[in-house]
């Protein structure tokens, strides 16, 4: 079963790359590997916090409990994309961005 | 009720019934005036971004009165969480507007008064804070634009109100009924007051018992009969009648600021959260000037632009490789993160009140904003010396356009051979408007003089630092007992 995964974004007030260039290139890259749930179709199994920078202060109270991934830079989205390749197809998870 | 869109916002202001005037007319259509439009449009992004969910983390909040989702300009801060937030949300929108988006006034007039109109009532059993969060929801429910109003004209500056030669050089009660009072005066350099569906008036100083007429704080509709808005006048604004779409330098956005009259006013009992309570208006005063010196945050990311725009001048031109320029770049980041660093400081440092509101660290509220009175000048002169003379003299879009003239600018003016001439002209054009035309008004004096010209912070920083405790340090150092 494909895990739910929330996208949830810092406020993006000086980010270091274009967060929502990079989040639809994850998209498309994780078509068929995951679902993607927005904050209006309940549950999930998964956050990806997208920090615009290394201060990451996305507000991530909602999330308490939940798996977060946090990716600060485009390198980090290509470890989580490879993460959940690998995991579609039960393979060992490369090392996960850092939390 | 949700959060409005910038559509929905745009339509609810053609409702307002404003007596706005400009140029010696009076303007029927508010929202689509050429001028005024793109002061419209700023404020529209505060509504707009409050929906996207890449920034509704700073654009929105929780109402601790109704626990609803809501822009976060309406609310009043439960935390140092906010307090930062509040400084992210602005860079963020000096960034994406390039101006003054006008709403931040308002937000910093209802954290202000959710703090003394509690306090008042503390001290005098009033009950002017009940009445203020019954206005607050209101505010929040219909997500409000709110202009803070505060400066008044002030007519002779070594008098206070009550000896002013004019008694309405402040503005003030002159009389009180059974159901409200009516108020007589005016308010200057009011930032966005015709893009506001409301008026939030407060005291300008510190008063005295002489003075308690002036000690007068309430909200009313913007549209409220009596009210009168009178344009300024900006540098360049007149371009914006051109038709054109570069002359601008911004040709999306912009501010305005308007004198406000009020002519015998009417104001109901239920929107009054001060009358005569004189030793709460310096408190009133302090407070939202504290909040409002956070509030320069946006210069930082109008400084964001510029920076950008100078770099881009500098590739276009050819010399972004030479060191001096490189080096001016550096100096232009380093002032405008330091910027940066105060209003975060500021809201780092926030403390709770009574109330239970949070509030700024005063004295480096005050701190950031001195130097917003500076910081923003030497950006503005290495943008210049980094764009060149040509910003200054550069034709006009007219004459980029007309095949008589147009083949000479393109021949002339293009630099690096890889960037069309269009595009060079655009970007010494945005110089110029944040520099020395429209936007120059809010990123230049208006840092200056913006809540409270430079010795007003200057006087909260002597009032604010310890020294005693700084000379006990000194002292215990080098072995002096006393």
């Amino acid at each position: 079963m494909k895990p739910r995964v929330r996208i949830k974004y810092c406020g993006g007030c000086n980010p270091n790359y274009d967060r929502v260039a990079l989040v639809e290139a994850m998209k498309a890259r994780l078509s068929g590997a995951v679902e993607w749930a927005s904050s209006d179709t309940g549950p999930c199994d998964l956050v990806v916090a997208v920090q615009g920078c290394e201060t990451a202060c996305a507000d991530l109270t909602a999330f308490d409990g939940y798996e977060i991934h946090h990716i600060k830079c485009p390198d980090d989205a290509d470890q989580f994309a490879a993460q959940m390749h690998a995991k579609k197809h039960g393979l060992p998870s490369p090392e996960s961005p850092a939390s | 009720m949700a959060m409005m869109t910038a559509k929905e916002y745009e339509e609810s202001l053609r409702k307002l019934n404003l007596q706005v005037y400009m140029f010696g007319e009076r303007i029927e259509n508010v929202v689509d005036n050429p001028i005024i439009r793109p002061s419209m449009n700023a404020v529209a992004k505060t509504y707009e971004l409050a929906h996207s969910p890449e920034h509704e983390d700073l654009m929105t909040a929780t109402s601790h009165i109704t626990g609803k989702k809501i822009n976060r300009f309406t609310h009043i801060h439960q935390n140092v969480g906010d307090l930062v937030k509040k400084s992210k949300m602005g860079r963020l929108l000096g960034r994406e507007t390039g101006c003054c988006f006008q709403r931040c006034v308002g937000m910093d007039t209802l954290n202000a008064l959710s703090i003394v109109t509690y306090n008042i009532d503390q001290k005098y059993s009033t009950e002017y804070y009940a009445r203020f969060l019954k206005y607050l929801e209101y505010v929040q429910e219909n997500d409000l634009m709110v202009d803070g109003a505060m400066t008044d004209p002030k007519g002779h500056r070594g008098l206070p109100p009550h000896q002013q030669p004019d008694p309405d050089a402040f503005l003030h009660v002159v009389e009180e009924r059974k159901d409200g009072i009516v108020v007589r005066g005016a308010k200057a350099h009011q930032t966005g007051a015709v893009n506001s569906h409301e008026v939030v008036v407060m005291p300008t100083l510190s008063m005295r018992r002489e003075d308690a007429d002036y000690a007068v704080s309430f909200a009313l509709p913007s549209d409220a009969d009596g009210i009168t808005y009178i344009m300024g006048r900006q540098s360049c604004d007149t371009r914006k009648l051109e038709g054109g779409a570069m002359d601008q330098g911004n040709i999306l956005f912009g501010g305005h600021e308007a004198l406000v009259v009020f002519d015998n006013v009417f104001v109901p009992w239920e929107r009054v959260f001060m009358c005569r309570e004189y030793d709460f208006a310096g408190q009133l005063v302090e407070v939202f000037a504290a909040y409002h010196r956070q509030s320069y945050a946006c210069k930082v990311g109008v400084g964001d632009v510029l920076i950008g725009a100078a770099q881009t001048a500098a590739e276009y031109n050819g010399a972004d490789k030479a060191s001096h320029i490189r080096d001016k770049i550096v100096e232009m980041n380093h002032l405008n993160e330091t910027l940066y660093c105060g209003c975060i400081a500021c809201a780092s440092e926030g403390h709770k009140e009574p109330s239970g509101t949070y509030c700024v660290n005063i004295l480096l509220a005050n701190v950031h904003k001195h130097n917003v009175t500076r910081f923003p000048f030497e950006l503005s002169r290495l943008a210049q010396d980094i764009a060149g003379g040509l910003m200054v003299t550069l034709p006009s879009e007219k004459d980029l356009k007309a095949p008589e003239t147009g083949k000479w600018i393109r021949k002339y003016f293009q630099a690096n051979p890889d960037v069309p001439t269009e595009n060079r002209m655009r970007i010494l054009r945005l110089i110029e408007n944040l520099t020395l035309g429209t936007a120059a008004v809010g990123y230049l004096t208006e840092s200056m003089h913006g809540a409270g010209s430079p010795q007003a912070q200057r006087i909260m920083i002597s009032r604010r630092v310890n020294l005693a405790e700084k000379q006990k340090a000194a002292k215990k150092l080098c072995g002096i007992e006393e």
